[in-house]
């Protein structure tokens, strides 16, 4: 299912956070959100999952508002993997897990032969099966995370929603986490990830959608959205392409406060 | 020890203090005595029945109460007290004591039963719609406060001292001299906050991954903080409403039964239930015992039983890293 954003404007307070957005995602693909700290990413990420209010505009989900889904039928649909990891008690990683079948389950029904089949999944896709049973405060930062993706996975959502995944941790588990979304990916479901790392966006992003102060820089294929002069443009700071990699260098003639 | 050895084991600790605090006291009454034909049997039917009733229901609604308080706010020093419900609750009945000295009890309970209402209506208005536990916890300490110094005001301004006295013997919380009748008049109010309690249970678990992925995992947050306002309220107030307050129970009781069951906030629902009863059945009972022609005040006794052991329970914790 088709997952568009037609004009969407938010304000948090007095500010304008999100200022007349339009982009079609597609599935299938991985959609990476850039942009400085302050561009709108997060805040886009949460106006797609009805988590703020819109000031106008809609997100479009096979058709659907987002804001006019049943909470539970938008839960089945869109899975959100947020930024902060907050666990405030400490349950087995499985137990965890499990949490992410809450949308599909009847309030007081216990876990079926489906749920049960898709927590084994998730957590074999995630590599977590082996430490199913320790508690999630004695986890390891990528552990933990694995064990995070593993409870969005088990809700089978068809959008992944992610929030900078990649935050805290290692570079192997970074790679790691990437190819995880990217296979999310390939089985024809729709990711959708902010992403502060732009050599991780041009590894494994589909397409880039390019936020600054709120507007909508460029939307399309990496390729052509990750150009440095755009890039510099936008971040104010140059880039180099080192291989397949693109690497800031410092501000030309003082131009970087835009980068604050 | 799996969950549901564990409960059995909570069953059975709940029956024996159910036994005990109808045979304990300064009569002791045996197994042997009990029947129609010894005249200690009345003991037991018209003064131990309602009490051992009223500490069965009062210990099981502050633990249930307290484990969903603690789930919701995620944070384990949550009380139900600190919603304000018990202070309203206990002003209501402070306003009822001093407008008419030995007003009939269902003025009493009605009267505390209104400060509980009043409670949740402005929990509910302060809040408003935004479901946020935080806004939630702020309002509760203002209405907690608030009620706590219009309670002192008007016991300032007692017109006797026979009045303050009442008043002072009832805040400190007890299970003594209450009738049949009083027990029956709160039970169904407790029954019902118990009952909306208990279904918040799934709900709970999905916030322990932080308020907002718990709303994208389908949570209404707003109608699971009216049901917890309403819940509380109803089982609160009621507790309040027919024995004073009585504190720690529900603070302490969530801590005891997390080692034997886990952490998961519905997991801990229930035997925080049957744990909270045992305990105040146990202490009521221990009460009864104590040296001395005047009881000691069972909302007294908590306090002093629960301080040094919540302090303990504290230390360890801080040592296992558990909170870390």
């Amino acid at each position: 299912m088709g997952l568009s954003i037609e004009g969407l404007t938010v304000w948090l307070g007095k500010r304008t956070v999100l200022d007349g957005i339009t982009a079609e995602l597609r599935p299938g693909r991985v959609t990476a959100l850039l942009g400085p700290n302050g561009a709108g990413k997060s805040s886009l990420l949460r106006a797609m999952l009805a988590l703020i209010a819109v000031e106008s505009g809609r997100v479009l989900l096979d058709g659907c508002d987002v804001t006019a889904l049943d909470p539970r039928t938008r839960a089945r649909w869109l899975g959100y993997l947020p930024q902060s990891a907050e666990l405030a008690w400490n349950i087995p990683a499985r137990s965890l897990v499990e949490l992410g079948r809450a949308p599909h389950r009847s309030p007081f029904a216990g876990l079926d032969e489906t749920d049960r089949a898709a927590i084994e999944r998730a957590m074999a896709l995630t590599d977590t099966v082996r430490f199913a049973d320790r508690l999630t405060h004695e986890l390891s930062g990528g552990e933990r995370a694995r064990v995070l993706l593993a409870r969005v996975l088990a809700g089978e959502p068809d959008w992944l929603l992610a929030d900078e995944p990649l935050a805290s941790l290692d570079p192997a588990h970074q790679l790691d986490m990437l190819g995880r979304l990217h296979g999310f990916a390939a089985e024809g479901r729709g990711v959708v990830v902010v992403l502060h790392d732009l050599s991780h966006a041009a590894r494994i992003a589909d397409d880039v959608l390019l936020l600054s102060e709120g507007r909508l820089v460029a939307f399309g294929p990496a390729a052509d959205v990750l150009e440095p002069e755009r890039l510099e443009q936008v971040y104010g700071v140059g880039f180099e392409r080192v291989g397949d990699v693109l690497v800031p260098t410092p501000p030309r003639n003082g131009e970087g406060d835009r980068a604050r | 020890m799996r969950r549901p050895a564990v409960l059995f084991a909570l069953g059975l600790v709940v029956l024996a203090g159910f036994a005990f605090s109808l045979t304990a006291g300064k009569v002791w009454v045996p197994l042997s005595a009990w029947g129609s034909g010894d005249p200690r049997w009345w003991i037991i039917v018209e003064l131990r029945l309602p009490r051992a009733l009223l500490g069965l229901a009062i210990g099981a609604v502050l633990g249930l109460s307290g484990a969903v308080l603690q789930g919701y706010l995620r944070n384990p020093l949550a009380d139900p007290a600190l919603i304000g419900v018990s202070s309203t609750a206990g002003l209501g009945a402070v306003i009822a004591i001093l407008l008419g000295l030995g007003a009939p009890p269902l003025v009493l309970f009605g009267s505390a039963m209104a400060g509980a209402a009043a409670a949740v209506v402005l929990l509910a208005l302060l809040v408003g719609r935004s479901g946020s536990a935080l806004a939630f916890i702020l309002a509760g300490t203002v209405l907690q406060s608030l009620a706590g110094s219009i309670t002192a005001f008007l016991i300032s301004i007692a017109p006797n001292p026979f009045a303050t006295a009442e008043i002072l013997g009832w805040m400190m919380g007890a299970l003594t001299d209450r009738s049949l009748e009083d027990v029956m008049r709160a039970l169904p109010f407790m029954a019902a906050g118990c009952a909306v309690l208990g279904v918040t249970g799934r709900s709970l678990d999905l916030l322990s991954l932080g308020e907002e992925t718990a709303r994208s995992l389908g949570v209404r947050t707003g109608r699971l903080q009216a049901l917890i306002a309403l819940g509380t309220g109803l089982a609160v107030g009621s507790a309040v409403a027919v024995s004073g307050v009585v504190g720690f129970v529900g603070l302490i009781v969530p801590h005891l039964v997390r080692p034997l069951v886990g952490q998961r906030p519905s997991d801990v629902l229930l035997p925080s239930a049957l744990g909270g009863a045992a305990l105040v059945l146990f202490a009521d009972s221990l009460v009864r015992l104590a040296p001395g022609a005047e009881e000691v005040r069972l909302g007294i006794a908590m306090a002093l039983l629960g301080t040094p052991f919540f302090f303990a329970l504290l230390l360890r914790f801080r040592r296992s890293h558990a909170w870390a």
